[in-house]
């Protein structure tokens, strides 16, 4: 199937009146996945424009704030009810890239497959339609091919991808199960798709045609499969050959330019085997020692599902919400007591970093990160997951860590 | 700007080697070409691996802290490399009694201004494949990289400084630092790579005044902008900014004027600001926030650049300066005082409610 | 688990004309927490509290809210209430609902009832977060200062030192004995002014428990209530008085003649010398401003002439410290400044004087020995003119309130000129006469039937000199005249003004002043005699102006309020004062300067981090200092700052109610 940018914008639009639709919207010079308004400056249009949102598909299946429970009491009796019961709106997220996909279904490993079900998280996770779009070429800190993460995303049809380590030997770290999206959109050159772009968009100027992006779309689960048939009125059939043509194109597009200096040369291979030895390494004292116990590198990571339960009470009622907490805080571990089992830096650090790379694959298989690169752009001291790796990688080669 | 990464590994070494420090604070290369990243030289060795660039982007004063701050007798000094901001956000530790200035050992260095990575990579991403800068000019109009890629390769560009510095830089109210204790030398008429690139547009160098009064000047029309709007559409500008903040607490972390052991917002009871970020709670966040520094923030611009949902901070500082500056006639409002306009109590300070309750 | 008790006042018709009484309590008893809610006609009565005391018992009350009148009438009597039941006083919190809800609210009743509800909601709130509290018990020096020497200064020391308390009385003059000194006569009785002053004079003068510090100022007083710490500043006299005799040779020999400030520039006195011949202490000073041996370097008479060797003109001034307990200012009043009253034609025409200068002229001490000769040409007057409200009771001279003597000296010196000139006449302009006191009204009635003395009710416009009279143009506004008396002399009863340098001494002593420069007291009818600083009381005219008899009283009630202080083994201070969360507090120091009591300064301390221990620096209150006023509170970023009583929790808790 094939849609072009104008009828795209008209599915979004029909679209949002039935569902909760978000797309990845211009504000303030950044790319946010936004709740979807057809009159602000429109990134998800453009998918060459930028490298990804700035936030992440987390903002929307685990949102920030989540209030769950009221609560209320005359002095002796207290009520409590659900705040969120009940069906909640069907969601369609559009424009998620494919490192964030995998990142969906890591998050979907803990929280609805793992060994405490989060209601919450699954319930607003069965509701959502996610539609990812291929990427074409990598940002500066993208290193999901590091990640053995496909640009292309999880097309599990499309056999052919990169050889990579990855801890639960998945190739292209898909898991046919759950792909982590519904709807994969390739972004199309004009030739590959854009010659019947005029008709598809119902006949415009040419100028439309020539820079009207047009999308080769494929489904890869049943929700999908549906979503295509409801919608069938603004696809197209594609070509036979044009599938092929576009993800040929993609690839080359996407290593044409090779590997950028903060993901150049980092490997992943037996790290981690190696990691569960490296608890005590006076590295982590080392790398710690920049960092300012900010929760930037968790709170924009589409991996990181910490929260705290909080409670906003006065008096005689109150809502208790469930709110992102960071790893990364001084308090984050602070008991009651007063006793905290990570008091410094390094144990904070340390952890963020063991868990992404030792305790998840051992416990799920792959590497809790998706080579995203939003650490990297984000943290403020350069303390992030290449850097991280890639001075992994010297202590195990005997080279003093700089 | 000058090469001043010979100078720095030589006064670290010495200062080591004499024991007059355990630690020095400087950068050192890290994983990028382009982001230098905050390093601690113990012995010879870490020394000789110092640097700092025309890409140092963070901070350095808010580690004096963590080494050397909050206590009485510290067990030993430490050095500190600092810019005009980094020397702004080191008084300012001191003249809040969280750092002793015995401790530290203050390495001036003189800087024209840090180029934006994003920024630099915005406009030629080929960047992305640094291996080494080769040559950087920051001149009055003009900005100047180049670069040598992975391939071997060169690629340069010409641009000028609001496309090219770090934004906090293009504000920039001190080059060279307030309080030093060694001023770095650069080395004798080099630039950055200049005998191997092109001829660089111009060195500013040296103190200027006319400098300091544009940054100013940029500061205060911005403020000027907002203070213009009705107050309807300030709140729609804030509202939108504070929707987005994520509570990761960065611009906090990197402000060398919030220095508390226990920031308000990390104590539970009374919970001043709660987790949850509702709107209520995000302006609250962001004006306790502004407020605490208000009358001592330094305009390092160290919040705005950590933040990673880009939030303009500085604005909001600035106006609280401004203000400081306009109400309690203060000079030169960034610089860290003996006393603080906020900070004493006066028997002339105006007691509107006293005078009515003996008028009536 | 919190018990609290809401006990819910009428006021007789003062609460409960307004507010639904009965709808506040039961609206309360629903609250959580509260375990009983009552009404009662008057709560503070002995069924009242009785009512109070028989709940906290019953219902085993772990706090108590009165929804009653402002705390500063009845805080005091249902704490104390509380504390005969067992529970601790400062678990018991009063929510004003009648000036804050029944008084301001008169026309709308469900409005003001709904108020009412939400304010002792939110105490209870507050009173559920309260801790029990102890008072402090700070050491005390029992030793007074008295600031100033006239007859407030000199009857609050002799007071106290009569009932055995050490008192250090510091004068500002080389004398005692202040304005008093300078009268000649008193209203109403018309007794000597000096008769009656100088056996007090002495008697100050050679008590073995005041210590005199005469011709010196108070520079810097530090510390609190009971334990001040008073910088005194002796002025340089020039002669040691320990060793000068009193033999006053000096004087006679000195050749410098000047005017006399003593006779209000109207006699003249030496360059070397005592004011007036019964001045305590009788020790010479050296005019230095007047003296020919400061001025050319040469002379040095004195110094010839004085036996002892007591002269010094090397002398250094010297600050002695001084530890007490307590203040008593008695700092006086000055006149109305000449320069203000041009219309007068005071300060430019000699025959216009002032009451003091009267007084002077009166005198049989003064320098026309008592016979009433005008200024310019000695003679005697036949008709004085006096004008009273001369700055008083006048808002374009800045003075709106009344001098409250002038009345009644003006009608003293009508009397006795008419005494002394019987054939002169007298004329009196005034607005109205104020005559309220013990005598008083008799004594105004007894100059104008028995003495002849003119009343003339109506404002004076102009003053003028014409061929050596001073002519006077006014109007008598009761029979609607225009009038011009052509008068030799005229006596303006000037204002009564504070010190010129009062509010300057306010702020050596944390005190307030009002609008003019006089002290303001605690509570203008229940606390007359105390200032708002602990410790610090207030005594004659420098407070407001008043009468030799009414400054007389004031000043025995100031002494007796120090006795009471003092009859206390320690001081007992209220606990509700600013405490510092030692394991927040950065250090950071910026409290200290914002601290208008400088009650903040830092300490050390030792603490565990790991196996080391390390010194960190904290801010420590100083609770004999600490007035809780909550400034270092507001001013710690942190929060590690709290007010006692009113904890950042305890006031975001009646925040959050009010604003449910």
């Amino acid at each position: 199937m094939r849609i072009s940018e104008d009828r795209l914008l008209d599915l979004l639009v029909d679209t949002s009146e039935r569902m909760a639709v978000f797309a990845p919207l211009e504000e303030d010079g950044l790319v946010l996945l936004s709740p979807f308004t057809k009159d602000r400056a429109a990134s998800w249009a453009r998918p060459d424009s930028y490298v990804n949102t700035d936030n992440t598909p987390k903002d929307v299946l685990m949102p920030q704030t989540e209030p769950y429970l009221r609560f209320e009491g005359d002095g002796r009796r207290m009520a409590v009810s659900e705040v969120a019961v009940g069906p909640l709106r069907q969601t369609f997220v559009f424009g998620v890239r494919p490192c964030d996909v995998r990142a969906v279904e890591l998050l979907d490993r803990v929280l609805i497959e793992g060994q405490f079900r989060d209601e919450m998280y699954a319930r607003r996770r069965a509701g959502t339609l996610i539609a990812a779009v291929a990427c074409s070429k990598p940002g500066p800190e993208c290193f999901c091919g590091t990640m053995g993460i496909s640009h292309l995303g999880p097309a599990v049809q499309m056999t052919e991808t990169k050889e990579v380590d990855t801890p639960s030997g998945r190739q292209g770290g898909v898991s046919p199960e759950n792909p982590g999206c519904d709807l994969i959109f390739y972004p199309a050159l004009r030739g590959e798709a854009g010659d019947r772009a005029g008709t598809g968009a119902g006949g415009g100027c040419s100028d439309t045609a020539a820079t009207n992006t047009q999308f080769i779309v494929v489904s890869i689960t049943e929700r999908g499969d549906n979503f295509l048939r409801e919608n069938g009125g603004y696809f197209e059939a594609s070509g036979p050959d044009d599938l092929d043509a576009t993800v040929r194109r993609l690839k080359d597009t996407f290593s044409e330019d090779g590997p950028s200096s903060v993901t150049d040369g980092l490997s992943l291979d037996g790290l981690v085997p190696y990691l569960a030895g490296q608890f005590d390494n006076p590295y982590w004292a080392f790398v710690s020692r920049r960092c300012h116990s900010c929760g930037a590198c968790t709170y924009v990571c589409p991996t990181c599902y910490c929260f705290a339960v909080v409670d906003a009470a006065r008096i005689d009622r109150g809502v208790r919400s469930r709110c992102w907490d960071s790893c990364q805080f001084q308090e984050f571990l602070l008991m009651a007591a007063g006793h905290n089992p990570r008091p410094t830096k390094k144990e904070r650090v340390r952890q963020r970093f063991l868990h992404k790379l030792q305790y998840y694959p051992e416990k799920y298989g792959d590497y809790m990160c998706v080579g995203c690169g939003r650490c990297v752009k984000k943290c403020p001291v350069g303390l992030h997951m290449t850097q991280v790796i890639y001075d992994l990688g010297c202590i195990r080669e005997g080279v003093r860590v700089k | 700007m000058r090469e001043y990464t010979a100078s720095l590994k030589r006064e670290a070494e010495r200062l080591l080697s004499e024991g007059r420090v355990k630690t020095v604070i400087a950068f050192g290369p890290g994983i990028d070409p382009l982001a230098p990243i905050p390093a601690f030289a113990e012995d010879k060795d870490e020394a000789s691996d110092l640097l700092v660039n025309a890409f140092s982007a963070p901070g350095l004063a808010k580690y004096v802290l963590d080494e050397v701050g909050g206590v009485e007798k510290p067990e030993h000094s430490v050095a500190v490399l600092a810019r005009g901001c980094d020397s702004l956000g080191i008084a300012r530790l001191i003249a809040d009694k969280r750092v002793q200035r015995q401790s530290v050992v203050i390495l001036g260095v003189h800087c024209d201004g840090v180029i934006d990575r994003g920024k630099l990579l915005a406009l030629n991403p080929a960047f992305s494949r640094t291996k080494n800068i080769k040559s950087v000019a920051i001149g009055e109009d003009e900005v100047f990289v180049e670069a040598e890629l992975a391939d071997r390769s060169a690629v340069s560009l010409r641009g000028r400084p609001e496309d090219l510095l770090l934004d906090k830089c293009l504000k920039c109210l001190e080059r060279d630092p307030v309080v030093f204790d060694i001023m770095l030398e650069p080395e004798a008429g080099t630039m950055l790579g200049r005998e191997t690139g092109p001829t660089p547009v111009g060195d500013r160098g040296g103190v200027d005044q006319g400098e300091k009064e544009k940054s100013l000047r940029a500061r205060r029309s911005l403020v000027a902008e907002t203070e213009a709007l009705s107050s309807e559409s300030r709140y729609e500008f804030w509202a939108r900014q504070f929707e987005r903040c994520i509570r990761c607490y960065a611009c906090r972390n990197v402000c060398p004027a919030c220095s508390c052991r226990k920031c308000a917002f990390d104590v539970p009871d009374p919970e001043w600001v709660s987790k949850c970020t509702w709107l209520s709670e995000q302006f609250m966040f962001h004006f306790l926030r502004a407020f605490h520094v208000a009358g001592r923030c330094v305009g390092c611009g160290e919040c705005e650049r950590a933040c990673p949902m880009g939030l303009p901070l500085s604005l909001l500082n600035d106006k609280l300066m401004k203000d400081v500056e306009e109400m309690f006639g203060i000079e030169d409002p960034h610089v860290p005082k003996e006393s603080e306009p906020l900070g004493f109590y006066s028997p002339d300070d105006p007691e509107p409610w006293a005078k009515e309750v003996s008028e009536g | 688990m919190k018990r609290i008790g809401v006990f819910v006042c009428w006021c007789g018709f003062n609460i409960s004309g307004t507010i639904d009484v009965k709808a506040v309590a039961s609206a309360l008893a629903d609250h959580p927490g509260v375990v009983v809610a009552k009404d009662y006609k008057y709560m503070c009565s002995e069924p009242g509290q009785a009512m109070i005391k028989e709940a906290i018992a019953e219902h085993r009350l772990s706090g108590v809210v009165v929804a009653a009148c402002s705390p500063s009438m009845h805080e005091t009597t249902f704490r104390e209430a509380a504390q005969a039941a067992g529970l601790n006083p400062y678990m018991l919190e009063i929510a004003n609902i009648r000036e804050h809800a029944s008084w301001v609210h008169p026309d709308d009743k469900i409005a003001a009832t709904r108020k009412a509800i939400d304010l002792v909601k939110s105490l209870v709130e507050k009173v559920k977060r309260n801790e029990a509290l102890e008072p402090i018990h700070v050491p005390m020096t029992k030793r007074a200062l008295v600031i100033g020497g006239g007859i407030a200064g000199m009857q609050a020391a002799l007071d106290l030192a009569d009932g055995g308390t050490e008192v250090v009385l510091v004068e500002r003059d080389s004398h005692i004995g202040g304005h008093m000194a300078q009268l000649s006569e008193t209203f109403p009785t018309l007794d000597c002014a000096s008769c009656i002053l100088t056996p007090r004079t002495a008697e100050v003068g050679r008590h073995p428990l005041i210590k005199l510090h005469a011709y010196s100022e108070v520079a810097e007083v530090s510390g609190y209530v009971g334990n001040f710490t008073v910088k005194v500043r002796k002025k340089r006299t020039y002669v040691d008085w320990d060793k000068c005799i009193g033999c006053m040779d000096c004087m006679a020999k000195c050749p410098k003649k000047i005017p006399s400030q003593f006779e209000r520039g109207l006699g003249i006195r030496k360059a070397i010398g005592v004011a007036f011949p019964q001045a305590i202490p009788y020790r010479p000073v050296i005019d230095r401003d007047a003296c020919t041996y400061f001025k050319t370097g040469k002379c040095r008479i004195c110094e010839r002439v004085c036996s002892v060797g007591a002269i010094d003109f090397d002398q250094e001034e010297r600050v002695i410290e001084e530890k007490v307990g307590a203040i008593i200012v008695a700092t006086g009043y000055d006149l109305a400044p000449k320069a203000k009253f041009g219309e007068y034609g005071y300060g430019k025409i000699k025959d216009v004087v002032d009451g003091l200068e009267f007084e002077r002229l009166n005198s049989s001490s003064g320098p026309t020995e008592g016979v009433i000769k005008r200024p310019s040409d000695g003679k005697i007057p036949r008709e004085v003119v006096f004008i009273q409200c001369v700055g008083s009771r006048d808002v374009d001279k800045g003075n709106s309130y009344c001098s409250k003597i002038c009345c009644m000296y003006t009608a003293k010196h009508a009397m006795l000129y008419k005494h002394k000139v019987p054939d002169g006449q007298a004329y009196v302009f005034y607005m109205d006469i104020r005559a309220g006191g013990k005598g008083y009204e008799e004594f105004v009635q007894r100059a104008v039937e028995q003495d002849g003395v003119l009343y003339l009710r109506g404002r004076v416009s102009k003053v003028y000199e014409d061929d050596g009279k001073v002519i006077v143009r006014g109007q008598d506004t009761l029979s609607g005249e225009n009038i011009e008396i052509a008068a030799d002399m005229v006596v303006l009863a000037t204002a009564i003004e504070p010190q010129r340098d009062s509010r300057n001494l306010a702020q050596i002593l944390k005190i307030g002043t009002d609008q003019y420069g006089f002290f303001n007291e605690a509570h203008p009818k229940l606390r007359p005699v105390e200032s708002m600083t602990r410790g610090v009381f207030l005594a004659g005219c420098a407070q407001a102006p008043k009468d030799i008899p009414e400054t007389v009283a004031q000043a025995s009630g100031a002494a007796s309020k120090v006795d009471v202080l003092f009859s206390k083994d320690d001081l007992v201070v209220e606990p509700l004062i600013a405490s510092v969360d030692e394991a927040i507090c950065s250090g950071c120091m910026w409290c200290e300067p914002i601290c208008p009591y400088h009650a903040i300064e830092p300490k050390t301390i030792e603490e565990r981090v790991g196996k080391k221990s390390v010194a960190r620096r904290v801010a420590s209150v100083n609770a004999g200092l600490c007035q809780g006023c909550g400034a270092c509170s507001v001013a710690c970023r942190d929060g590690a700052m709290n007010l006692k009583g009113y904890t950042n929790q305890q006031i975001m808790a009646e925040v959050e109610a009010l604003c449910l």
